[in-house]
């Protein structure tokens, strides 16, 4: 298979890196359906929404439908208590999901990758002084910290994707420390300090080096900030009503388990087929950028 | 051996700090005046000398150097709520809890073993396949999302398994107990047992791979005599350490699972807490829980150094 692909004009080159990885991720099926999944989801949440209202005329917000109405022609998966349509929700659940996970992903890798990269390049005192904070968040029962940040900041989408970055970052910042302290001891580091570079120079050169870690450890990020939110939000700690959240539509199910047992089940199935997909991506990355890290 | 262990537990101390430092900042760096939500707070005088009767008038220092020296102590103060002291309102739940989380600890430690050796022996099989996916799928459901499903069908549909609370109202013996933990502790299972499946997994079959695995074999030992005296219990003491990380996420779990099946542990209390704003409960359950952990933690590790004496503390 791999030798198909080389055209005759370059026969000589040996594939770059990055394509390299591109065939390792292909060749793992699981992430390769994880991916196509992501794509479906992602597109749902961006186009789903307009395309609603548009053709159907169906809002996350319209509560002239009957409540609880089963699946018909007009509400493709029926509505909800207040009468609003399932669907839409869903469409719209689905955009929060995305843009905590990513924002969660971005927040918790930067921070990660900020302390993680300071710690491995200076190393010493500083490494474990940061290190040894690090560990402690790890000890913290974090979910609780979680629900304890978001009731007194008060519940708010933006609030949900600081708290949980802030609380989240450990994993990257470990993995980004041990790259960096295996990286800072090779030449190219040696070089760069023998040529008279700055710090901040020579940090930039290395982050080249860190960028697989932090694509694997972000995607990972937007899994567990997607269940996070989700989790806060179905205690209503996350995102407020009416904003429709996976999580939010999950929290009124608990009340209707005898009537409507059938309520809960997209909400939850878009999380967790959305975190499955993610995961899978993931683990697909993980082979395909670097062999070398440990499985989780 | 000393040395290690003198070492380990100077590292708590910081640790401890950085927790108590954590829980105070949470609630008194943040915006929002405490008392508000106080239904006679609509008069500022009420609203004034109740804070200065919970001491909330004071400069930050002061509040931090009194908070942290009862804190150690255990003396969270007394709760809004009812005005108990913190620390008997998290006691008395916390057998409720230890139940439920030690019972899912040890589910989740049971079956992935038996699910990790089984997938590490017989690697790549159907089996194997469908260990992984169990495990993917595991990670991937909402601990809560979980709990609704298996209310609504060991619960209501199939009518098996009792699913609010610990006990029913006209029985308080041990096997009702039993029957009403049966469904929340095996959804708060899941999670772990999908998490140490996959690092069992994996450690098992990395040391299956060692020289002395294949020396075992080529001495003719039986394959059952290789996986299980000499591979087994070397991937087990690896796995030691994940056991005492798994700790925070346990706790974090209880909080969803007891809030859904009403399990009256401290999980619970920690809901309620948050929602009615019982700060001193909120603060004294951060304190408890994260003390519980970084023991547990130390505990792990004294254990691994124990058990793998080739283990040095870096640092």
């Amino acid at each position: 298979m791999a030798s198909a692909a080389a055209v005759p004009a370059n026969v000589q080159r040996a594939p770059s890196e990055l394509t390299r990885s591109w065939r390792r991720f292909k060749s793992n099926k699981l992430s390769v359906a994880g991916a196509v999944v992501l794509l479906l989801i992602a597109l749902g949440a961006i186009v789903g929404p307009p395309l609603a209202r548009h053709f159907l005329g169906l809002t996350p917000y319209d509560l002239s439908c009957t409540s609880f109405a089963p699946m018909s022609r007009d509400h493709p998966l029926g509505c909800d208590p207040l009468g609003r349509d399932l669907l839409a929700r869903l469409l719209a659940g689905g955009r929060v999901s995305l843009i905590v996970g990513l924002s969660v992903a971005i927040g918790s890798t930067g921070i990660g990758l900020i302390i993680g990269a300071i710690a491995g390049y200076f190393g010493g005192p500083v490494d474990s002084m940061l290190m040894r904070f690090t560990d402690t968040m790890l000890a913290l029962p974090t979910f609780f910290i979680l629900l304890s940040a978001a009731a007194v900041l008060g519940p708010s989408l933006v609030n949900t994707v600081i708290i949980i970055s802030v609380l989240e970052w450990t994993t990257t910042a470990r993995l980004v420390r041990g790259e960096f302290l295996v990286i800072r001891e090779k030449e190219f580091v040696t070089a760069a300090r023998a040529v008279g570079l700055t710090n901040l120079r020579i940090v930039r050169h290395i982050l080249l080096n860190v960028v697989p870690v932090l694509v694997v450890a972000g995607t990972l990020a937007v899994a567990s900030g997607i269940l996070v939110e989700s989790a806060l939000s179905f205690l209503g700690l996350g995102t407020q009503p009416p904003q429709a959240s996976w999580g939010y539509m999950l929290s009124s199910v608990q009340n209707f388990v005898f009537t409507e047992p059938l309520l809960g089940v997209f909400p939850g199935l878009m999380i967790m087929i959305t975190v499955l997909a993610v995961n899978f991506v993931g683990e697909g990355l993980r082979d395909a950028l670097d062999p070398r890290l440990v499985k989780r | 051996m000393t040395g290690f262990l003198l070492r380990r537990f100077r590292q708590v101390v910081p640790q401890l700090l950085i927790l108590f430092t954590i829980s105070f900042a949470i609630i008194h760096l943040t915006p929002g005046t405490t008392g508000a939500v106080n239904p006679e707070a609509g008069v500022t005088q009420n609203l004034d000398a109740l804070r200065e009767q919970l001491g909330l008038d004071r400069p930050l220092p002061v509040k931090y150097v009194d908070w942290l020296w009862h804190a150690v102590q255990l003396d969270f103060g007394t709760s809004f709520d009812d005005g108990r002291p913190v620390i008997d309102k998290i006691l008395e739940r916390l057998p409720a809890t230890l139940l439920l989380t030690g019972t899912a600890l040890a589910l989740s430690i049971l079956i992935s073993l038996v699910l990790a050796v089984m997938s590490s022996v017989y690697r790549n099989s159907l089996f194997d396949y469908a260990a992984t996916v169990f495990s993917f799928f595991g990670l991937s459901i909402p601990a809560f999302w979980a709990a609704i499903l298996a209310i609504i069908v060991f619960g209501v549909q199939l009518d098996l398994l009792p699913v609010q609370g610990m006990n029913s109202v006209d029985d308080d013996g041990a096997v009702d107990t039993l029957r009403h933990l049966i469904l929340p502790a095996g959804v708060l299972a899941l999670e772990g047992t999908a998490a140490l499946t996959r690092y069992l997994r994996s450690s098992m079959i990395e040391v299956l791979h060692e020289d002395y695995v294949r020396t075992a074999r080529a001495k003719g030992l039986s394959e059952r005599t290789v996986v299980f005296s000499h591979a087994f219990r070397n991937a087990l003491v690896s796995s030691v350490t994940i056991l005492g990380l798994r700790l925070p996420i346990l706790v974090g779990g209880a909080v969803l699972i007891e809030t859904v099946f009403a399990w009256p542990g401290i999980g619970r209390l920690g809901f309620e807490a948050v929602s009615t704003r019982d700060y001193p409960v909120v603060m004294g359950l951060l304190v408890f829980t994260g003390i519980v952990t970084i023991i547990g933690n130390l505990l792990a590790d004294i254990t691994y150094s124990l058990v793998d004496p080739r283990v040095k503390l870096s640092g």
